[in-house]
């Protein structure tokens, strides 16, 4: 029964993980970007959560709202000021570019809000439980991997049926015929980059109010969502969601065997997956978005 | 052959640049103080660091941000080594190199799926289950590290001294090694699969193994550099050796100078170090200035200053291309 309970959590926490893969694979998708800041903005919305909870009004897990917004705008200015600008045939700039900017907003946090281990706090939340076939599970967990779902349906649906949908979906297949009816795919860009910074900052948010984080978090953050993305096979919605969900739960099992593994049991996973199915869980599901 | 007279003389200029380094270099430990040799030991090794990785993004056209791999492999496999065995670390230093290139040879299949950033992060996720693994392990030292045992009861000159001149030869090779290998029919054709994979497999390329070459070398070349360098300090901990803070430095470094050539990573070293001595005092500040110089440069001149350098004076010792005949 601990087995089967600890699967669940792993369920659970899958999904928040399969979340952090959203953006960095939603970004990948559309404009064949890796924002390798992705971690550290994912950090940074944290710390932007931590600030605003207090003044949350109704329920402190509502501060995802507003850290959202301001990720979006976030998003939308680093397109246009600085990814914008070394967009190319050659990835390689964008790359170091983000890399650069991943140790700026790194040691910067550690520069102002220092080293120490930090939490959202939502209350009673975080005690509440209940009992399933048997299982405890959290409450807040279960919200979590429920906000989680929404945000992926969400997200899938406005790509397929709304008009601002269409256009992504078309800049992402060839952003120079685009431009011949009439779209800026500058603009598309830099809208696409500020929804996947807004759910990344979801899910930061979210993975702070569950755990702790410091400012050195990012680049365990970075990989999990890379590992999301590889896994579910590049730009695969629902195979990101599978890939956070076998992430979270080896995890945990691993936890239970060896408490000092940390990462290290998923990071082999995902090298297993890697070397079996090059093209990750997805080429199982052929449910792709972006590629044909 | 017209185009023979520029490149004989520029063959003549680094022929004599190589010999008058050779000699500063090795005549470097008469003069210096042990304090500015350990200082050299590391800025010789960190540009090495920094040519490997040069030479995977700039030549191979593979971008890695997981070379503290083979940094830290390299360290370790020489410290274990060297401890269990007894052996003096400087013999082992080719087998440094051996095992270095032979895991990186045994990874390179399954990285080559993954392009772009995705290849680049996944070598940073290796490098994360060998620093878990090390640190889980006794037998491995765990998180408090190694120490070399067998230079401890040596003649603290003589390995000081011995490490200079390994340290040396390794900046060396990774200017004059470097600009040799491409010369060379492989080095070319290193280029051709950076700049075009098709083109380069459509005159006759293997792109496949001209890639796992490169790779394969750099892998083993960083290794060695990384026991050199944790040889010099004699105590070798995951955390360090495998810091994902490398490759910031190397990032730098290359950013700064000019990724793909020989002479912008020398000025990068340069500018880091000079950095570091300004700033070194102030912890954060001095990181984030690394990486907004990185940012920076990519959106003013992402050749780096080598790039600028060579575009206004048109000063390139190192090149690789041919010239045309002078018009008169």
């Amino acid at each position: 029964m601990i087995w089967l309970e600890t699967i669940a959590n792993g369920i659970l926490l899958g999904g928040l993980y399969a979340l952090i893969g959203l953006g960095l694979g939603f970004a990948f998708g559309v404009m064949r970007v890796v924002n390798v800041a992705q971690g550290d903005f994912i950090v940074a919305a944290a710390f932007i959560g931590l600030y605003l909870y207090p003044w949350t009004p109704v329920h402190p897990i509502l501060v995802i709202l507003p850290v959202a917004l301001i990720a979006f705008g976030i998003g939308i200015l680093l397109q246009r000021l600085l990814i914008n600008r070394v967009l190319g045939h050659d990835q390689i700039p964008q790359i170091l570019l983000t890399f650069g900017l991943a140790i700026v907003l790194r040691n910067g946090m550690v520069a102002w809000f220092g080293a120490n281990s930090q939490s959202i706090n939502v209350g009673n939340m975080r005690f509440w439980g209940f009992n399933f076939l048997g299982m405890r599970l959290g409450v807040l967990p279960v919200v979590v991997l429920v906000i989680a779902i929404v945000l992926f349906a969400a997200l899938r649906f406005w790509l397929n049926r709304s008009r601002m949908g269409r256009i992504i979906r078309a800049t992402a297949d060839d952003h120079q015929v685009v431009q011949l009816l009439g779209v800026n795919y500058r603009n598309v860009y830099a809208v696409a980059m500020g929804l996947a910074l807004a759910l990344s900052a979801v899910a930061g948010v979210l993975l702070a109010m569950r755990g702790s984080f410091t400012p050195y978090s990012g680049a365990d953050r970075l990989l999990i969502a890379f590992e999301v993305v590889v896994i579910g096979g590049l730009g695969s919605f629902w195979g990101m969601f599978i890939g956070g969900i076998v992430l979270g739960v080896t995890q945990l099992l691993a936890l239970k065997i060896d408490p000092s593994a940390g990462l290290m049991y998923g990071h082999i996973v995902f090298f297993i997956i890697l070397i079996l199915s090059p093209q990750g869980l997805s080429s199982l599901f052929s449910m792709k978005v972006f590629r044909k | 052959m017209n185009a023979s007279r520029p490149t004989t003389t520029r063959n003549l200029t680094i022929a004599a640049l190589g010999v008058v380094s050779f000699v500063v270099l090795a005549a470097m430990p008469e003069f210096a103080g042990q304090g500015d040799l350990r200082l050299m030991i590391e800025i010789f090794t960190v540009f090495a660091f920094a040519q490997s990785w040069n030479f995977l993004a700039g030549y191979v056209g593979l971008m890695s941000f997981g070379q503290q791999l083979f940094i830290g492999l390299g360290a370790y496999f020489l410290f274990m080594t060297s401890n269990t065995w007894g052996i003096n670390p400087f013999f082992l230093l080719p087998l440094v190199f051996v095992f270095c290139g032979l895991f990186a040879a045994l990874v390179a299949p399954f990285v080559f799926r993954l392009r772009d950033a995705y290849f680049a992060i996944s070598i940073w996720v290796i490098a994360e289950i060998v620093r878990l693994f090390i640190a889980q392990k006794d037998w491995l030292g765990s998180v408090s590290g190694l120490p070399l045992v067998v230079t401890r009861d040596m003649d603290r000159t003589v390995v000081a001294v011995s490490t200079y001149y390994v340290a040396a030869f390794l900046a060396f090779l990774s200017v004059f090694g470097l600009y040799w290998l491409s010369r060379q029919k492989i080095g070319l054709a290193l280029a051709a699969v950076r700049d075009n994979e098709g083109t380069a497999a459509a005159v006759g390329i293997n792109v496949w193994w001209t890639r796992f070459f490169g790779f394969v070398l750099t892998g083993g070349f960083a290794g060695v550099a990384g026991a050199v360098y944790y040889m010099s300090v004699f105590h070798v901990e995951p955390g360090g050796a495998f810091d994902a803070n490398w490759m910031v430095v190397m990032l730098f470094i290359v950013i700064i100078g000019g990724v793909g050539t020989v002479e912008g990573p020398i000025i990068g070293t340069a500018i880091y170090f000079l950095f570091r001595a300004w700033f070194a005092g102030t912890g954060n500040l001095y990181l984030m200035l690394l990486g907004a110089a990185a940012v920076l440069t990519m959106l003013v001149a992402s050749k780096g200053l080598w790039g600028v350098v060579k575009n206004t004076t048109g000063f390139e010792p190192f090149a690789t291309r041919r010239l045309p005949p002078r018009q008169s």
